[in-house]
């Protein structure tokens, strides 16, 4: 029996071939604009504006979530396929060139920004939410830190049982030594895309060597500890994936506004020397 | 005295007030003690012996508080099929006629539930909730208003009446009780005969009356297994052509079956249990390899079908009201006597279940003979109420390892489970931000829970086919929504005592610390305790757009889904 089409591979075979068609329509249009010596830029401009004022509605929609105005997902989709078009419209606004006025290079480099942080985000959104579950228990990120100083206090008092039941101090140094420093440790929001933590490596390394130094007492609370470096793994990779999937938004939005502004003075001034307006 | 609402005071930064209690807001402001004193001189009350009553729960009490009585004029509607209710009724003066059968919506005059429009909406945004939680001190009072359908009169009367079976019933007859006890819908519309006079008891008053009154218990209760069997035996699919008086006669062999235990909700997370050890703990109700030698229709709980498969148990899929199990295989039997079959699947009571076993012999002589040759040819389909274990593994997402996860869980009770699809689920918090938006800044859910093959279900209410939270709630505050069915709270007489939170066996209610308008928190001025009231997911039930957790969600991670519908649940695993 055929498989039947996924519903989300449908629609995005559908927006795709939308795309495709609308972006065909407008390279035309665009060539007869040019042929018909009309002001092709400025109509690309509006365009283009237009189209970044309505991406950036999406932002404006979260604000407001009990309004009943389309699903989210909807607006994302909206979003994501606008963004494609919006380059194109870019593109054919700026002749595919590098322009030669300060202000324009800058909302080059501005929208060049956006629309790579854009791509980025949705490469980041769709690629690592899977790793992210398939590496520990998923956690609210806040609740992380609290976990955290949990983890490394059942630690400590571990720690402690075993050197005052055994009176080797073999686990409270290495804890002092190595463990402790990693515990203490919030990891960066690279160890989501890298995966592979050195400070862990080496966690790991010296507690192989202090294994020659323990007795049998201490191996059980060795392996013990083990168990808690592997939690403390897990919440990492956690902490570094939620925090990577909140920073793209740091650079994408407050980029979209200074967009907007400077593309307003752009729009303004070329009004102004264009058609003699303001 | 009517007890009022609790008085406030404030001082400094908290505001005291009187803690509420039980009856603090009653059924109806219009009983009067006097109006009491006249009940308990009639019967059934006056056979009563109300000293067996406990003294903080007179019967005097219970009739001045949970009862009310209401008037309805010829041919009103007193309840519609399909509503959820939460009183039953006893006739004082008058008739009603009960309506066997499902009349059009047309007929019952159902209304759309009033839900605020749009710019209501766009003015909330404008002037959001400054704190969480408040306590208000004007809140809609659901409770004093008639039933769902007063008001609203049976349209075509003439035709209704020719076209459909009635019953009549009249003075000292008790009707109602099956919704009000079972916690499901209406199973009939029942109308005014002329003018009626009837005093409404909602659900807690009746289950302390059945408590400490035994002839009535006994009395309600031969109602309710009568009247339970007829109209579930009615609803049955496989029964519908059926006449009355057949089913009466199926009705008279059917025997009533309970398994498992009543209280499933207190002990069932063994969490370190193994499977056997969890399979061994379901009581078996029907094993595979058995003879079947009756058909078992489920009446309420879940049941989990597994097949052997090797040194183990596998689970095919669960059943659940309206599952029906081993008619494939008596069909078989009754076309093919010389080459029988047993039953293939073993059928284990998750929790508990109660069933309707009709004997092999009346399904064989009443039954499959009058069954049209298309059901026929469908019945080993027809009667899941989802896609069989085999038809999901095969294909789905759903596979045997997600129902075991489902059922262990007991996650199949539920008819709104939150599910997140974590592979898509970015974290970015949309979902319990619209939630604390549409509800006084603080969501109703906590996005975490259980995961399995990437999909959690999430901590929030799941609006159970068994809302087991509302079974002991001694205001009768948390209740389904007559309309919808989904499980709301009415903040103006939850009393804070916690016990929907402590019942509801996945966590999904929590008790929050309530403030007053100017933001003080209430405190009650005899304990100097903050004044609590339970809080938990109400599906955005005044949102016209639906729940504001589904609409918020960019990346079409979270749905909330009715885990009996196992078609609508496949499909959006395998999006």
């Amino acid at each position: 029996m055929a498989k039947p089409i996924r519903l989300l591979i449908y629609r995005r075979l559908a927006a795709g071939i939308g795309l495709a068609v609308f972006a065909t329509a407008l390279i035309f249009l665009h060539g007869m604009l040019r042929v018909a010596l009309q002001p092709a830029g400025l109509y690309t401009g509006v365009v283009l504006y237009a189209l970044i004022i309505a991406l950036t509605l999406f932002n404006a929609r979260k604000k407001f979530p009990f309004l009943p105005l389309w699903r989210a997902s909807t607006w994302m989709q909206f979003h994501i396929y606008t963004g494609w078009l919006t380059v194109l419209v870019f593109l054919l606004h700026t002749n595919w060139s590098w322009p030669h006025g300060t202000m324009e290079q800058i909302l080059e480099v501005l929208f060049i920004l956006v629309a790579l942080s854009g791509v980025l985000g949705l490469l980041i959104s769709r690629w690592l939410p899977s790793r992210m579950t398939r590496s520990g228990e998923p956690i609210v990120y806040e609740r992380i830190p609290a976990l955290r100083v949990q983890l490394r206090e059942h630690i400590e008092s571990r720690v402690q049982q075993g050197e005052e039941a055994t009176g080797s101090s073999s686990l409270s140094d290495f804890y002092v030594g190595h463990l402790r420093a990693y515990l203490d440790r919030k990891p960066g929001w690279w160890l989501a895309l890298v995966g592979v933590d050195p400070v862990l490596l080496r966690v790991h390394r010296e507690m192989q060597a202090l294994q020659r130094y323990l007795n049998p007492d201490e191996q059980v609370i060795a392996r013990e500890l083990e168990e808690c470096i592997e939690a403390k793994r897990d919440l990492d990779y956690q902490y570094a994936g939620n925090r990577l999937l909140k920073l793209w938004l740091f650079v994408h939005i407050p980029l979209t506004y200074s967009l907007i502004i400077l593309g307003l003075v752009h729009g303004c001034l070329a009004m102004r020397y264009t058609l003699g307006w303001f | 005295m009517t007890p009022g609402p609790p008085a406030e005071e404030t001082s400094g930064e908290v505001a005291f007030m009187a803690r509420p209690k039980r009856w603090s807001v009653p059924y109806s402001v219009d009983m009067k003690p006097e109006m009491v004193d006249a009940l308990l001189a009639v019967p059934p009350f006056s056979t009563i012996d109300a000293r067996r009553f406990p003294e903080r729960l007179p019967l005097s009490g219970i009739l001045l508080n949970d009862c009310r009585v209401t008037e309805y004029k010829t041919d009103e509607i007193i309840v519609r099929q399909g509503d959820y209710g939460h009183s039953a009724f006893l006739i004082l003066a008058g008739a009603v006629r009960v309506i066997l059968g499902e009349l059009p919506a047309g007929v019952l005059g159902h209304r759309s539930s009033r839900k605020p429009g749009f710019w209501r909406h766009l003015a909330r945004a404008f002037r959001p909730s400054a704190y969480p939680e408040v306590r208000r001190s004007r809140q809609t009072n659901s409770h004093d208003t008639k039933a769902a359908g007063a008001g609203i009169f049976l349209q075509d009367v003439p035709g209704t009446l020719n076209q459909y079976k009635m019953v009549q019933l009249k003075a000292g007859e008790i009707f109602g009780e099956l919704a009000a006890l079972s916690r499901t819908p209406r199973t009939s519309t029942i109308v005014a005969d002329g003018p009626v006079r009837l005093l409404e008891m909602r659900w807690q008053g009746l289950r302390d009356v059945r408590r400490h009154a035994p002839e009535w218990k006994e009395h309600i209760d031969r109602l309710y297994r009568e009247r339970s069997l007829l109209s579930h035996l009615r609803e049955t699919p496989i029964l519908r052509h059926l006449s009355e008086d057949a089913l009466k006669e199926i009705g008279d062999q059917t025997r009533f079956e309970t398994h498992g235990s009543f209280d499933w909700n207190t002990t069932m997370l063994g969490g370190d249990l193994s499977h056997a050890e969890r399979l061994a703990r379901e009581p078996i109700i029907h094993r595979e390899g058995e003879y079947p030698n009756g058909l078992l229709l489920i009446r309420g709980g879940f049941a989990r079908l597994s097949e052997r498969y090797n040194h183990g148990e596998r689970t095919v899929s669960y059943l659940g009201k309206g599952g029906c199990f081993g008619l494939a295989e008596i069909a078989h039997n009754w076309q093919n006597p010389d080459a029988t079959s047993n039953l293939r699947q073993t059928l284990r009571a998750v929790g508990y279940v109660d069933t309707l076993f009709i004997p092999t012999v009346v399904v064989e002589q009443l039954i499959l003979p009058t069954l049209p040759p298309d059901e026929f040819e469908r019945l080993p389909t027809i009667f899941l109420p989802g896609p069989t274990g085999r038809d999901l593994t095969s294909s789905s997402r759903l596979d045997t390892d997600l129902l075991e996860f489902f059922v262990e869980h007991r996650f199949i009770n539920g008819t709104a489970t939150m599910l997140i699809d974590m592979d898509r689920c970015t974290r970015c918090d949309d979902c319990v931000r619209a939630c604390a938006a549409n509800h006084d800044n603080n969501p109703r859910f906590v996005r975490q829970g259980p995961v399995w093959d990437g999909i959690m279900v999430a901590q929030a209410c799941m609006h159970c086919v068994d809302p087991v939270c509302m079974i002991g709630c001694p205001t009768g505050a948390i209740h389904r929504d007559s309309a919808q069915g989904e499980v709301v709270i009415n903040h103006e007489t939850c009393i804070g005592c916690g016990t929907c939170a402590s019942g509801c066996p996945y966590h999904n209610i929590q008790m929050v610390a309530m403030r007053d308008e100017a933001g003080r928190h209430l405190v009650d001025h005899t304990t100097q305790t903050h004044i609590m009231q339970a809080k938990k997911c109400d599906l955005c039930i005044d949102d016209p757009a639906g729940p504001a957790c589904v609409r918020a969600c960019p990346h079409d991670a979270l749905t909330r889904t009715d885990m009996n519908d196992t078609h609508t649940l496949a499909a959006w695993l395998n999006r």
